[in-house]
């Protein structure tokens, strides 16, 4: 790609909406807010095109400045004193119903679970398993369903993943936790009905 | 919560009945064992948590196949995310995206200003 020069061709950056727009849904689970923030991210991409290198793909570009307005919109969203302290409202140790008192498991952690124990690759094929994450997913409150997808799937470092989502390290260490616990529990309750 | 989930198998309960005890004192029960799995997927455990990770995995085969649901659990995530970074996006927010930002080129043309670096 040749170095930008001037201002970049409207048409260029609407290339990317869509895809910019996929991103932050996928992430927030809000349309009204993705809409919001993809729009500040690309006003925000017009006015510092200078800044773009042409290294980089522009989409991974783009996709930086869309970061930077959902940590911008969390950040602003954290300061707001109505809105819980404990992020989750959950303040129960995570998973401490599934051990009895020496620390063995009260229930069995693998019944039902088969399809999930076989390898992964096997597992994010099967359609029945796609079905029930998509549906134990939503259940996640939206700051940690947006911290849990930053850290496991674009692997942002615990520090980083927090910040995006408004939450200090030590929580979001914890929310983390509670997520996989969470989620594993909601998979098997769901395939064992 | 997880009233509808069965007790573990007969073979787990008696091993554990003798092993428990032991395992909790050493830190290394199955507890112990789903706690720092779980903290390892996020930062690096000490060698001592990864020594104490390691003990109760070769004893334990039910905790092995929670490994391997955690691992696969991580596949799936990231599989029912790009599955719904597919959503397209409203034409109409589009357009509205797309006048918005010939707004703004046309403001800062008539400035005098022109963004060249």
């Amino acid at each position: 790609m040749n170095p930008p020069s001037g201002a970049p061709p409207i048409d260029l950056l609407m290339e990317h909406a869509p895809a910019l727009y996929g991103f932050a849904y996928a992430r927030l689970r809000d349309h009204h807010l993705a809409q919001d923030l993809v729009q500040d991210a690309l006003v925000a991409a017009w006015k510092s095109w200078s800044n773009y290198q042409g290294g980089s793909p522009l989409l991974t570009w783009l996709t930086g400045i869309l970061r930077h307005k959902i940590l911008d919109h969390h950040r602003a969203s954290s300061r707001r004193p109505n809105l819980s302290s404990s992020p989750d409202g959950d303040t129960r140790e995570p998973g401490s119903e599934l051990f009895n008192e020496h620390g063995d498991w009260a229930i069995d952690p693998n019944h039902g679970m088969q399809a999930l124990m076989q390898s992964p690759a096997k597992a994010a094929q099967n359609a029945d398993l796609r079905k029930w994450i998509a549906l134990c997913m939503d259940k996640l409150p939206p700051r940690l369903h947006l911290l849990f997808t930053a850290r496991e799937v674009d692997e942002l470092p615990v520090l980083e993943a927090a910040k995006l989502a408004g939450v200090t390290e030590g929580s979001a260490a914890v929310m983390l936790t509670r997520a996989r616990q969470a989620l594993r529990l909601c998979l098997q309750e769901n395939l064992i009905r | 919560m997880n009233g509808n989930l069965p007790p573990p198998k007969a073979f787990y309960v008696r091993a554990h009945r003798v092993l428990g005890p032991c395992f909790h004192r050493l830190g290394v029960s199955c507890r112990h064992f789903a706690e720092l799995t779980l903290r390892s997927m996020d930062q690096r455990l000490t060698l001592r948590e990864r020594i104490r990770r390691r003990l109760h995995f070769f004893s334990c085969s039910v905790c092995r196949g929670f490994q391997k649901q955690m691992l696969s659990l991580t596949a799936l995530v990231r599989m029912s995310v790009s599955a719904r970074e597919a959503e397209q996006p409203d034409p109409d927010f589009l357009r509205a995206v797309r006048s918005e930002l010939t707004r703004v080129a046309g403001e800062s043309d008539q400035n005098g200003s022109s963004n060249t670096p």
